[in-house]
C-alpha cells in the first residue's frame, strides 16, 4: 500500500473501489497493491486458524468445546459428502427466500401507503413502533402453534423480521423526496402513477436496497432460530443436534456452513443493488 | 465596438422596448390586486399584498430582491404552484395551473433526476402523454437541444458526471424542450462559480433571444439582472412591493459580449442605481429565507 497514489488510498478509504488509473504504470502499481491486500488477507486468516489449532494441540483451549480447525474440516468434509444436508440446505434457503421476499414486498408497500400520508402514519406509528419493539424470537413457538412444523413457521418469524426494516427504510427515504423533483412533477401535471415512477420509486430505491442488505441476514437469522427452536428439517435443526450430542467438530462445520450461505445470499443483494441502481455505478 | 445600456427611470407603458422584438398580443402574464398569505402565517402579514403588474410578451423580466422578499412567492404563484389568496393572477388569459402546457421550469439547483441521464432528463417533460412525439422523436429533439447548449457530447452522462455548469445547461435543455411560451426561472444561475456563470448566461441568451418566449426570472444578483433583463423589477418585503421598475435597453445581441458589457459606463450606472433601491428597502427578515426557499 505505501506505494498507492494518495488518490488511490483515499478512494480505498472511502470503501469504493478507485477509479481506473490512466498509465499503464499505474495500471501495474494498482495490481500490485490489489495483490498485497489479497495475499495479506490470506495470510491473516491462516494465522488465526494455525494459532487455534496449535492452542488445541497444546492443551491451551479444551478441545471437546472449542474444536480446532483439521477436525472441523473433516467434519465439514463427512457433511458435504452426506446426501441428507443438501435437502436442509434448501429447505433453510427457501423459508429464508419466500421470508425474505415476502417481507420486503409488504414491507416496502406498507412504508410507501404509510410514508405517502401523514394522517395514517401518525395513527399507525405507534402500534408499528410496538409491533416492532417485541421479541421476534419469543414468537417462533407461537408460530409454530399456528402454523405446525411447517416451512411456513419459519417463514412467518423470517418475515416478521424483514418487514420492520423495509418498513422503515422505504418510509424514511419518502420523507427525503427532492423537493424541486416535485416542483417538477407538478409543472409536468404528472399523474400519480407517473410520479411514482419517475421520482419517488427511484427516491427510495437506494434506502429499499440497504434494508435487503440487513433484511437477508435477519431474514436467514430467523429461519435459523425458527428451525432451533422447532422443525423437523434445516440447518438449524442440523445445529441443535450436533450441540445436543456433543458433536462440536460437527456444529462448527454447520456455523461455517451457514455463514457461507449468507455471504452468498449477501453477494446476490449486492448484485441486486448494482444493477436496481445504476446512476451510482459509476460516480465521481 | 459601442454598447449601449440606456437606462430609463419611468417604464413607457408595456416597457416598449420588449414589445418591437414580441409578438403582438396583450401581456403574457397579468397580475392585479394580488395578495398572497401563507396558511401557516396566522393572521401575520400577507407575503404579497396588492400586486398589480403586467409581464411583457416576448420580454425577460427579471425580479431581484433579497432572501424573503417574497419573489420565489410571485414565482410560485405564476406557476400556479401556490395559490392567489385574493385578487387575479392570469397566465396567458387563463389560471396558472391549467397553463403548465405552455410553461418551462427551471429550478435553482438543476432538479435533474440522477438516476436518468442527461438526455433522458431532457426528454421527461415530453412523457406521460405530454407530446405526440413518438419515443425515438422525443430523443432526436432532446438531443438537438443539448447541442444548442454545446452538451452534444454528454448526451449519456448522468447528472453525478457532469459539472454544476453542465448540469444548469441540461435543466435549460429540459426547460426548453417542449417549446413553452413561458419560461419560469427560480435563481437558476445562483449556484455557479462567476466564470461559469458568465459562460452558461450567455447560453441562455443564445438560446433565448428573439424566440419570441416570455421569461419570468428570479434572482437576487444584480449583475445577472442587468445583463440578462428586458426589465427589471426589484421586490421588496414587506407585502412583496414593487420598489422599482426599469427597462434595460441594449443594442444588438447581448450573447457572447457579457464580459464587455459589465465593464461599460452605462453597466455600472444602472448597478449603483439598483444597489440604491435595493438597500433602501432592505429590511432583514427573521426565518424568512427558510420560508421563500
Amino acid at each position: 500500500m505505501s506505494n498507492a497514489t494518495p488518490a488511490a488510498a483515499a478512494a480505498g478509504q472511502a470503501g469504493r473501489p478507485p477509479s481506473p488509473p490512466r498509465t499503464e504504470a499505474a495500471w501495474r502499481r494498482r495490481a500490485r497493491g490489489e495483490m498485497a491486500v489479497l495475499l495479506s488477507r490470506l495470510a491473516l486468516v491462516l494465522l488465526l486458524l494455525v494459532i487455534w489449532e496449535v492452542a488445541a494441540r497444546m492443551g491451551w483451549v479444551n478441545r471437546h468445546f472449542a474444536s480446532q480447525p483439521t477436525d472441523i474440516v473433516v467434519a465439514l468434509g463427512e457433511l458435504l459428502r452426506s446426501a441428507e444436508l443438501w435437502s436442509d440446505v434448501v429447505a433453510t434457503t427457501a423459508a429464508t427466500l419466500i421470508g425474505f421476499l415476502g417481507g420486503t414486498a409488504v414491507g416496502v408497500l406498507a412504508g410507501l401507503i404509510v410514508g405517502s400520508s401523514n394522517f395514517v402514519d401518525r395513527v399507525t406509528s405507534p402500534l408499528v413502533a410496538v409491533a416492532n419493539g417485541m421479541p421476534r424470537i419469543a414468537l417462533a413457538p407461537l408460530f409454530v402453534l399456528w402454523f405446525g412444523l411447517s416451512i411456513w413457521a419459519k417463514v412467518a418469524l423470517s418475515l416478521s423480521l424483514v418487514v420492520f426494516i423495509l418498513f422503515y427504510n422505504t418510509k424514511g427515504a419518502l420523507g427525503t423526496v427532492n423537493r424541486d423533483h416535485i416542483v417538477v412533477s407538478r409543472m409536468l401535471d404528472m399523474g400519480a402513477w407517473e410520479k411514482f415512477r419517475t421520482i419517488l420509486l427511484p427516491t427510495c430505491l437506494p434506502a429499499i436496497m440497504a434494508g435487503m442488505r440487513i433484511g437477508i441476514v435477519l431474514g436467514l437469522l430467523g429461519v435459523i432460530a425458527s428451525e432451533m427452536i422447532a422443525s423437523s428439517n434445516g440447518l438449524g435443526q442440523m445445529i441443535v443436534e450436533a450441540s445436543a450430542t456433543f458433536q462440536i467438530d460437527r456444529l462448527m462445520a454447520l456455523i461455517l456452513l451457514v455463514s457461507v450461505l449468507a455471504v452468498i445470499m449477501n453477494a446476490c443483494v449486492d448484485l441486486l443493488e448494482r444493477r436496481v441502481i445504476w446512476w451510482r455505478k459509476d460516480s465521481k | 465596438m459601442q454598447n449601449v445600456v440606456r437606462i430609463r427611470r419611468e417604464p413607457e407603458g408595456m416597457t416598449e422596448s420588449s414589445a418591437q422584438a414580441a409578438p403582438a398580443g396583450g401581456p403574457v402574464i397579468t397580475a392585479r390586486d394580488l395578495v398572497f398569505r401563507y396558511p401557516s402565517a396566522n393572521g401575520g402579514d400577507p407575503t404579497i399584498d396588492g400586486l398589480t403588474l403586467d409581464f411583457a410578451r416576448g420580454a425577460i423580466t427579471v425580479i431581484v430582491g433579497a432572501s424573503g422578499c417574497g419573489k420565489t412567492t410571485l414565482l410560485n404563484l405564476i406557476g400556479g404552484l401556490l395559490r392567489p389568496s385574493d385578487g387575479e393572477l392570469l397566465v396567458d388569459g387563463g389560471v396558472p395551473a391549467a397553463q403548465h402546457a405552455k410553461m418551462g421550469y427551471m429550478p435553482a439547483r438543476d432538479g435533474l433526476l440522477p438516476w436518468r441521464n442527461a438526455i433522458a432528463n431532457v426528454t421527461l417533460p415530453l412523457e406521460g402523454g405530454r407530446s405526440d412525439l413518438t419515443a425515438k422523436g422525443r430523443k432526436e429533439r432532446a438531443r438537438e437541444l443539448l447541442e444548442r447548449v454545446g452538451l452534444g457530447r454528454y448526451v449519456d452522462y448522468f447528472p453525478d458526471q457532469l459539472s454544476h455548469g453542465m448540469r444548469q445547461r441540461v435543466s435549460l435543455a429540459r426547460a426548453l424542450v417542449s417549446d413553452p411560451q413561458i419560461l419560469l426561472m427560480d435563481e437558476p444561475f445562483g449556484a455557479l462559480d462567476a466564470q461559469t456563470r458568465l459562460r452558461v448566461q450567455s447560453d441562455f441568451l443564445r438560446a433565448l433571444e428573439n424566440s419570441g418566449r416570455s421569461v419570468v426570472m428570479i434572482t437576487h444578483d444584480l449583475q445577472e439582472a442587468i445583463l440578462l433583463g428586458d426589465r427589471i423589477l426589484v421586490m421588496s418585503s414587506p407585502r412583496g412591493a414593487i420598489l422599482a421598475d426599469r427597462a434595460v435597453e441594449i443594442e444588438g445581441s447581448r450573447a457572447g459580449r457579457l464580459h464587455e458589457l459589465v465593464v461599460t459606463d452605462e453597466f455600472r450606472a444602472l448597478y449603483h442605481d439598483l444597489v440604491d433601491v435595493v438597500m433602501s428597502g432592505f429590511t432583514e427578515v427573521p426565518g424568512a429565507a427558510g420560508r421563500a426557499s
